[in-house]
């Protein structure tokens, strides 16, 4: 671990009696860096994030936070990070300001204005003094994030942030987590909606049935993957002519449009292919796979595995 | 989220001081989730109604007013006996329901994850929540004995046109009040004790709140079932192990303190002849297994909350 790394884990594994949660986990978030974790229900997400935070201990392997290890150092740790585990876990009987003061007190070293700054950015001034209870799962929902924030941590880890949150929430909360971002905070993000891990993470690391199956950058996941799309006037023509090509076995028509590789990797390879066999392309376009497509690729075949 | 760069782009001269989960605050913090709580304040509200109710009704007693006319120390112990009775078992049913809250909602609620999450140690935090409950309870037992004190002062100066009978008293009568506030502060230990251990044991508030709440009655009730056992059995050990229940114990204590005292345990009490120091060891015992339960599963066991 260097400087540049913020969160590590080392062979991480965690057993409940025979079942293996999380199996040899090796992860890596790097300083100032939006980094999501995926997976499906029951992956061990949430049981990662909960050995990052010394909720839980390892059955074997370690976690390092901030270049310490957690086992050890919880309480010099801990406090720099923010974390939303879950759901909100917040004292629904208290206002919303006397669940800051509360969580604020036990952590020292708050003063009251920061109690304000918080309410200010997760917009909760106007409704402090209600009852946490009488809030909307948003509502809640933010207030966690403003605990999180209180101490302005240099690593927040939240795990599934989004969830509650109506589409205007969402927007916000992406343009939060940005925001956080660029003032040099480290943020670990675990969420089901791939959508908006796409828009904000820089890297994501896709865990199955408690195994690390990829960690790549997003831009890497997408568009990584050297296939064409191919518009033409006789497509299952090309096709053929395709796949008759060693490059080309894996060619295939969707929606009336040729899907290959090029021979090369490159696209005008890959015109000048068709060209020279009469099949003149009317538009060409390197293939795009959104995050979906290639997380229920990965978790579904379990394929992959870094 | 209307967030302003400056709020989230903090600079080194500006940066928050280094947090570091402090002990102090920690209690602040359970202190002031203990005030919030409305049932903390209907109980004292209820306890107080009672209070008055009571005290109007020894007004209204002339067989009491004759006890401290002829006999001013046997009146004191009276009410001393009866008022320090109500304090106990009211005092523990309030200590037995905030130990509980205090504890089973950080689990029931999930906070429990939150709060280590930042740091806080386990045994650091349970310390916390023991020390806000025994602050409280000493908060409840000087408020419990300005009230008595204002309460028997005005009863004696407004039947006998001063509060005479009270300071003329012997020294004995102050001795056994002190000897009455230690056990006072012994059954409030034992119940803040154990309203934590039964939510940490099950890491719940519904199960911390029945728990400790059945515990007394269980263990009073279990004083007939062993005496029940005794007859049918014919058999002595049956009595014998009542002698290590911990309410019977806490019952017995005031009156085994005080031996030449003719006073009544108003509950269960051990079958078989105990002395104080046994009666206190039984108590301390169960003491240090509540602590060291809620020690051991708090600092051991995984949060899944």
């Amino acid at each position: 671990m260097n400087d540049a790394t913020v969160l590590t884990t080392h062979q991480l594994s965690k057993s409940y009696g025979s079942r293996p949660a999380v199996k040899h986990l090796d992860l890596d978030v790097r300083r100032g860096e939006i980094f999501g974790f995926l997976g499906p229900n029951g992956a061990g997400k949430t049981t990662t994030i909960r050995m990052a935070l010394g909720l839980i201990r390892p059955s074997s392997g370690r976690v390092e936070v901030l270049g310490r290890d957690i086992a050890r150092h919880k309480a010099q740790v801990l406090p720099r990070v923010g974390a939303l585990v879950e759901s909100p876990a917040l004292y629904t009987y208290m206002s919303g300001r006397d669940n800051l003061r509360a969580f604020a007190a036990v952590l020292g070293g708050v003063p009251a204005r920061r109690l304000d700054e918080v309410l200010d950015v997760v917009d909760l001034r106007g409704r402090q003094k209600d009852r946490v209870g009488s809030y909307s799962m948003g509502m809640k929902q933010r207030l966690g994030l403003a605990v999180a924030l209180l101490h302005d941590p240099e690593l927040l880890v939240l795990d599934e942030p989004a969830n509650g949150l109506d589409p205007a929430g969402i927007v916000e909360m992406r343009d939060l987590m940005r925001r956080l971002a660029a003032s040099g905070k480290t943020i670990f993000i675990s969420s089901h909606v791939l959508g908006e891990v796409q828009q904000i993470c820089d890297r994501v690391a896709i865990i199955n049935l408690g195994q690390l199956v990829r960690v790549a950058p997003v831009a890497d996941l997408i568009g990584a993957h050297g296939e064409f799309e191919v518009k033409l006037e006789n497509p299952e023509r090309a096709l053929q002519l395709v796949r008759e090509q060693p490059w080309g076995s894996g060619a295939r028509l969707q929606e009336g449009t040729l899907v290959t590789t090029s021979p090369s990797g490159r696209g005008r390879d890959l015109v000048q292919f068709l060209a020279q066999a009469g099949c003149w392309p009317d538009a060409v376009s390197e293939r795009q796979h959104d995050l979906e497509e290639i997380f229920l690729d990965l978790t579904t075949s379990n394929g992959g595995v870094n | 989220m209307s967030a302003s760069e400056s709020v989230l782009v903090r600079t080194e001269t500006a940066r928050l001081r280094a947090p570091r989960p402090s002990f102090p605050g920690a209690v602040r913090g359970e202190l002031l989730k203990a005030s919030r709580q409305l049932t903390t304040w209907v109980m004292l509200g209820v306890a107080l109604l009672l209070f008055s109710i009571f005290a109007l009704a020894l007004l209204s007693a002339d067989q009491v007013r004759t006890q401290l006319h002829a006999s001013p120390l046997a009146w004191y112990y009276t009410v001393l006996d009866i008022l320090l009775s109500l304090f106990d078992t009211g005092s523990g049913i309030f200590l037995l329901v905030v130990s509980a809250r205090l504890m089973g909602m950080e689990y029931s609620s999930g906070t429990i994850r939150i709060l280590l999450a930042r740091g806080t140690g386990r045994v650091q935090l349970l310390a916390a929540k023991l020390t806000a409950l025994a602050i409280g309870a000493l908060v409840l037992l000087a408020g419990f004995l300005i009230l008595a004190g204002a309460f028997l002062s005005i009863l004696v100066s407004s039947w006998e046109g001063s509060l005479h009978p009270l300071t003329a008293l012997p020294a004995e009568a102050w001795r056994y009040t002190e000897l009455q506030v230690v056990v006072a502060l012994i059954s409030m230990g034992v119940c803040i004790l154990l309203g934590t251990t039964a939510a940490v044991v099950g890491r719940s508030l519904a199960f911390g709140l029945a728990a400790s709440l059945a515990f007394f009655p269980t263990d009073n009730f279990g004083t007939i079932v062993l005496s029940l056992l005794t007859r049918v059995t014919g058999k002595d050990t049956w009595n014998q192990v009542s002698a290590y229940l911990l309410g019977p114990a806490l019952n017995q204590l005031p009156v085994l303190l005080e031996p030449h005292r003719q006073a009544r345990a108003a509950f269960a009490v051990p079958l078989v002849k105990v002395d104080a120091t046994h009666a206190l060891i039984v108590i301390a015992a169960y003491g240090a297994i509540f602590l060291a339960a809620s020690v051991i599963l708090s600092a051991r066991r995984d949060v899944l909350e």
